[in-house]
């Protein structure tokens, strides 16, 4: 089809629109692309290349934030690209989220040292890569687009996870996450296919449509639900949800601590993202305001209970620090789930403050089991004992970052945890006044769950802090490194690219540290930037 | 929050003074980082000096509150009593002003609100009351003879010493917030370090104890957390002034511009955390499921000179009025209104009501929930008992009398007699087991358990009518236990500490003839042992007196029960007497007196439970009673 | 006639061929192969769905998934090419190192059967026996 000149004219002055909009992925991008390059040249070798990736990052980063204010008048946030992606604040504040995640994971590399110099070009790319795709799949709004982001964001992570190569549990680690994810990724996309085939596009806008159509009749043919239901286990395998959870925790042990967190925050900040946008625009298309969560809305439910109290309660048998923290991980992912499932604004904005305050919360968790280890070579609660004598401050920072996760006040853990039994509450109420008893009923049983659960977790978390203040050390002195082949032979074995010992990590990671702790507390304290930021970003949304 | 308090254009003085009354002793707490690590008595000596000047912010509130109340004293009211200086009507003064805009924040009404998280409706807010004033005072003095207490604790004094001033910060701040979630920020707050307090400094098996500790609180918090999830999502906009409600409607407009004005204003609703308020839409369910709807009526404009007691003589004959929905509301709509919200039924009533009793009943504790506390006093280190016995105990007590009685009336009523019978168990039940207790800190403990139940089954003695001064008498006689309890307890932690010093045990079977070797130490425990037996002329007395006197015309049965129980406690105290002081004991009779600095612990509380015990009024109901009165006539003619 | 419903069939039954075999199997390679199967379910039925609509677009979705199961395939075989050098086993039940506590390996009943020796044995340097060649010497000789 030929193009007159107007057309022309005014696709290129929306594509350069569009490119503006989208310019942090352009720069992540092409960092990737540099850093790669970077490697050819024998003059880097020495370099570590952390510092060189996190440049950009800022530069796309401050990009983001000149745009918040086109974003906040509503001057900018729209579908582009011919509508593959939407670029509105809700995509804007999860970007945002994404790439502070990886300028801080970065940091937190440079200081561990986990990669050295020599692998800090690969680790720098896949951690970039990684944060490319995930920032893909929170501004998805076509079913083309949540493939290619959740495998964007995947692949890397496969390679992240097994990143300690000497290690015979990191390669197990990545082996059970790329089979997992392979088999989970094909699912979605044959959920995908279904759904596309069903409402003839893959657009979000004729899901909904084609959703929309169904509400008016109050019924969900078996393909549509099939294909939902599918696309959703994607979706869940991301979030790790139960039952889709079995990859986490050995995952989570196998990896190194700063790669665990990149796993817990970030890829579930992002899946979280594409699940809200998913199900709230489907939701929002329908008229029947009780058909989507009647349906969906109740697996989602029973998912979030379920995700919630596994997660806690097997986190109470674990003794290593990093499985349970991948525990906790897959709990608070029911807290977010419990949030989605209120399919209204307000629990969308919840699960984007639970996020914001997750990030240095949980970030912060890994990056002092990372100091456990970095001190002691060992990465469990026996290692821990004593934190409190060996390094006060670390054990500071470690019991600011617990009892956020246990969602104590006045932490940002707690202003997360609120919001979500808040709007989980008046989702209740305002389900009753619809006169859906069921979903009252539901939502109220969910509440309880949450309640519960955080009893629940009081017990694990406590025990680490438990054992880090109260408890005195063993005999823990620290052991050279091991040779790599040699870690089948031990039970804990060291990761061997590491460094351990005095002065590794040293005043910067404590530094680290009590910055991510001082964060958490005075996000706890002070909500209200925050909560205009998340307020805003789910204004775009669709729905009510 | 200086910030907060210093670009405010209305500058209010009693913001600053309790606000510093909250944050004092976390301020010291900071204060404490920067003494160099050496110098541990003047670490000690900066403890002392921020915990005294608490107390005497605390004084000067009390100083402040003694004139607010008098400045309103005139000659149709009893001195004292008059209805403006109510938390209540402060507070509602406070919230018109900062709904309108209109008029200016009073520097002397001792109540101060600021919004904290606006799209919560979460506000910074601090008031007291009598009710509260008591309790602040004995935090106060608990903690400063706890620090001096504490004179010898050499291993991490820093900390030690942080964890404390902030562990009175949170209690404090509790005590004072009128916001339920600042409420519950400052309740968990307290949680952690006393946490830490028992689990470093503690004794042998202190881990569990304090592991159990937390977990019980935290299992009562959380729901106490769901509780005010929902009560934050009851809609209250026919209970604050209409101009809120305007606001929220413009706002509402402003979201969506397709709202006409009308539909705007129907659909605003207004949810708060302020518990005053709350507590009118309590009061206002109670009525409906009485099936008393009439009774709620609408309140008048102040400047007519219209009170309760007007509108009462105007309606001769008709059912007393409740002035409870704002200026300006229709009345039928907002009857209906409420009646259509899910408050409005006896299961959201009862949930609640349970959530909260239960949340603060193990903090009490009340029996089948206080289990944590025997092992968190014998393991805790002695100042840290005090604390626990003297203060954390009495904000279970105050929570029930400040939130879970007043924010769900009607369910209240409905359990009352249940809730005294669990009263009266807690009585009778620890004052049992602690007369089979040979630990002497575990001994105390149960004693507590026994001494608080009499706070339960004064809260639950509900009468109404004509009846409802015997109410106020057992409130009163409630309140009043929780302060002597508060000083007999924690002073009897430290004899046993001062013994403990000596002896390096606990047993009791293995003491005797103190007396001998310790005159003076033994005289004071004395007095302090008769005081918590309730010996009259002493503390204990005024309490269970009045307690009992006011659960009389409630249920003479649970009256009976209790006062049988004061046997029990004489005689375990009377037993643990003799098998500590008197008789002969080589083992103790090299033990030597008091030092000037267990003295300077000892004596304050000695003198207090004597002076407590001999002008209870002059010194405690003149100004503490005014509220109680308050407080029963909201409740007593619901009924 | 070629409908799209056989189409489509043929897609399911791929895809649920390759779900099955990746449930089933424990060799690495053929779990991984099936997984690959059920994405080749996929881009038929979205192959079909292009033609059948008359539109590009089902086509484009096929060549993006064909590029990433590539990528896949290629990080995949990777890894699974460096686990083999360190195990000489492609059974996916030797990887148990890390799991829960206090649960044991799944052992087989009936146990595999050994792999064959390789082919090539690795002959030592002349001049030079390193430990681990001379083992594997030893073993091809007797063998």
């Amino acid at each position: 089809m030929p193009v007159s000149a107007e057309q022309y004219t005014s696709l290129r002055a929306v594509l350069g629109d569009h490119l503006m909009l989208f310019a942090p992925e352009v720069i992540v991008a092409g960092t990737v692309c540099v850093l790669l390059l970077l490697r050819l040249f024998k003059a880097f070798d020495k370099l570590h290349l952390n510092p060189v990736a996190a440049g950009p990052l800022v530069v796309a980063l401050f990009l983001l934030g000149t745009q918040w204010s086109a974003y906040f008048d509503g001057s900018a946030g729209a579908t582009a690209f011919s509508g593959l992606i939407r670029l509105d604040p809700f995509a804007a504040f999860l970007r945002g989220l994404l790439l502070v995640f990886a300028l801080l994971a970065l940091v937190l590399g440079r200081i561990t040292g986990l990669p050295d110099a020599a692998d800090s070009a690969d680790y720098a790319t896949l951690l970039l890569g990684g944060t490319l795709g995930m920032m893909l799949m929170a501004s998805a709004n076509h079913l083309l687009m949540v493939f290619l982001g959740m495998e964007m964001a995947s692949l890397p992570c496969y390679a992240l996870a097994g990143f300690l190569k000497g290690r015979r549990a990191g390669s197990e680690a990545a082996l059970k996450y790329v089979l997992y994810g392979a088999a989970a990724s094909g699912v979605a996309l044959y959920g995908i296919s279904l759904l596309t085939i069903k409402f003839g596009g893959g657009s979000f806008e004729a899901v909904a449509k084609g959703y929309a159509d169904l509400a008016r009749t109050s019924s969900l043919d078996a393909i549509t639900a099939a294909g939902t239901l599918m696309l959703l286990v994607g979706f869940a395998f991301k979030l790790s949800a139960v039952p889709f959870h079995f990859w986490c925790p050995d995952v989570f042990e196998g990896a190194a601590a700063e790669v665990g967190a990149f796993l817990s925050v970030a890829s579930k900040a992002a899946a979280v993202g594409l699940t809200v946008r998913f199900l709230m625009t489907v939701h929002g298309a329908c008229a029947d305001v009780t058909f989507v969560p009647k349906t969906v809305g109740v697996g989602v439910m029973v998912v979030a209970a379920l995700t919630a109290t596994l997660g806690n309660l097997a986190a109470l048998a674990q003794t290593n620090l990093k499985r349970m923290l991948a525990y906790s991980t897959i709990a608070h992912a029911g807290y977010m789930l419990m949030a989605v499932a209120t399919f209204t604004s307000d629990g969308a904005a919840a699960a984007l403050f639970y996020l914001a305050g997750y990030l240095p919360t949980n970030l912060g968790a890994f990056a002092a089991v990372a100091a456990v280890r970095t001190a002691t070579g060992g990465e469990t609660l026996d290692h821990c004992r004593g934190l409190a004598k060996r390094s006060p401050a670390t054990a500071v920072a470690l019991t600011v970052f617990l009892l956020s996760l246990l969602g104590l006040p006045p932490l940002v853990g707690f202003a997360g945890k609120f919001q979500v039994f808040e709007s989980v509450y008046s989702a209740g109420q305002s389900f009753g006044r619809l006169g859906s008893t069921t979903l009252e009923g539901g939502f109220y049983a969910l509440l309880a769950v949450g309640v519960v659960n955080t009893v629940v977790s009081a017990g694990y978390y406590l025990r680490v802090l438990k054992a880090a203040v109260l408890d005195d050390s063993p005999d823990l002195t620290p052991r050279p490194p091991l040779q790599s082949g040699e870690g089948e032979k031990n039970q804990n074995p060291l990761p061997s690219p590491l460094r351990v010992g005095e002065g590794a990590g040293g005043w910067g990671l404590t530094a680290f540290l009590l910055l991510l702790a001082v964060a958490v507390l005075v996000l706890g304290l002070a909500w209200n930037p925050l909560l205009a930021l998340t307020s805003k970003a789910v204004e775009s949304l669709p729905g009510r | 929050m200086l910030d907060l308090m210093l670009s405010s254009t209305d500058r209010e003085l009693d913001l600053i003074q309790l606000s510093a009354l909250a944050f004092l002793p976390a301020v010291f707490a900071l204060v404490l980082l920067l003494v160099p690590s050496g110098w541990k008595t003047a670490m000690r000596w900066t403890a002392v000096f921020g915990t005294a000047l608490t107390l005497t912010v605390g004084l000067c509130t009390l100083v402040d509150y003694h004139t607010l109340l008098d400045s309103r004293s005139d000659r149709t009211t009893r001195s004292l009593y008059h209805p403006a200086t109510r938390l209540d009507e402060r507070a509602d003064a406070q919230l018109a002003v900062s709904a309108t805009g209109v008029g200016s924040y009073l520097s002397d009404d001792l109540v101060a609100r600021r919004p904290w998280i606006p799209r919560f409706d979460v506000d910074y807010a601090l008031g007291v009351d009598g009710i509260s004033l008591v309790l602040v005072l004995l935090t106060a003095v608990v903690c400063l003879l706890a620090v001096i207490a504490s004179w010898t604790i050499e291993t991490n004094l820093r900390t030690y010493l942080i964890l404390l001033l902030t562990l009175e910060s949170g209690v404090l701040g509790a005590f004072l917030s009128l916001d339920l979630f600042l409420f519950y920020v400052f309740y968990e707050v307290m949680l952690l370090p006393m946490y830490f307090l028992i689990g470093l400094w503690g004794g042998g098996n202190r881990k569990y104890a304090a592991i159990k500790f937390v977990i019980y609180t935290l299992l009562g918090s959380v729901g106490l957390l769901a509780a005010i999830i929902a009560l934050y999502s009851v809609n209250v906009r026919d209970f604050v002034p209409q101009d809120l409600v305007k606001q929220r409607a413009a706002d509402l407009k402003r979201k969506d511009p397709a709202l006409t004005d009308a539909k705007a204003l129907q659909l605003a609703e207004v949810h708060t955390f302020d518990f005053v308020t709350l507590g009118k839409v309590g009061r206002a369910v109670m009525l409906a499921l009485n099936h008393q709807e009439d009774r709620i009526q609408v309140a008048r404009k102040k400047e007519q000179g219209t009170n309760e007691a007007d509108l009462r003589r105007d309606r001769q004959g008709t059912p007393e009025p409740v002035l409870l929905l704002a200026e300006g509301v229709d009345r039928e709509a907002a009857i209906a209104r409420l009646k259509g919200q899910s408050v409005c039924t006896p299961t959201f009533q009862y949930v609640v009501f349970a959530l909260l009793f239960v949340g603060f009943a193990v903090k009490v504790p009340i029996v089948p929930l206080h289990h944590w506390l025997p092992d968190a006093h014998v393991e805790a280190p002695t100042p840290i008992s005090m604390i626990l016995a003297g203060v954390l105990l009495k904000l279970g007590g105050y929570g029930l009398l400040r939130f879970a009685f007043p924010l769900c009336p009607w369910a209240a009523h409905q359990l009352a007699w249940w809730v005294g019978l669990i009263g009266v168990v807690g009585i009778v039940y620890g004052a049992l087991v602690a007369m089979g207790q040979r630990d002497f800190k575990r001994l105390l403990a149960y004693s507590s358990v026994s001494h608080m139940g009499y706070v339960v089954l004064g809260l639950a003695s509900w009468s109404g009518g004509a009846d409802a001064r015997y109410w106020e008498w057992a409130v009163n006689g409630a309140l009043f236990q929780m302060l002597a309890h508060g000083v007999t307890a924690s002073a009897l932690f430290f004899v046993v500490g001062v013994v403990y010093d000596r002896a390096h045990h606990r047993d009791l079977t293995r003491f005797g003839g103190l007396k001998e070797p310790m005159p003076v130490y033994s005289g004071m425990s004395a007095i302090l042992f008769f005081a918590s037996m309730g010996l009259p002329g002493l503390c204990g007395f005024v309490g269970e007196f009045n307690v009992v006197l006011g659960a009389w015309k409630f249920n003479w049965g649970l009256a009976v029960c209790a006062i049988l129980a004061t046997v029990l406690t004489a005689a375990y105290l009377l037993w643990a007497w003799q098998r500590v002081y008197l008789g002969v004991n080589p083992a103790t009779a090299a033990f030597p007196d008091v030092s000037a600095r267990e003295v300077a612990v000892l004596l304050p509380f000695v003198l207090l439970s004597i002076a407590l015990g001999v002008f209870p009024s002059f010194l405690v109901y003149q100004w503490a009673e005014p509220s109680v009165a308050g407080w029963v006539s909201q409740l007593a003619p619901l009924q | 006639m070629i409908s799209l419903w056989h189409f489509l069939g043929v897609g399911a039954i791929l895809f649920g061929l390759g779900l099955v075999g990746f449930l089933t199997r424990r060799n690495l390679i053929t779990m991984f192969l099936s997984a690959e199967m059920m994405l080749q379910g996929v881009v038929i039925n979205l192959l079909a769905f292009g033609s059948h609509h008359g539109s590009l677009g089902g086509q484009a979705f096929g060549l993006f998934i064909v590029t990433v199961a590539a990528c896949e395939a290629g990080l995949a075989l990777a890894l699974f090419l460096m686990l083999y050098k360190r195990g000489r086993s492609l059974d996916s039940g030797d990887w148990q190192t890390v799991r829960e506590v206090g649960v044991p390996p799944a052992v087989d009943t009936v146990p595999l059967p050994a792999p064959p020796p390789d082919d090539h044995p690795t002959l030592p340097v002349p001049g030079r026996l390193p430990e681990q060649a001379e083992v594997r010497f030893q073993e091809v000789t007797r063998a």
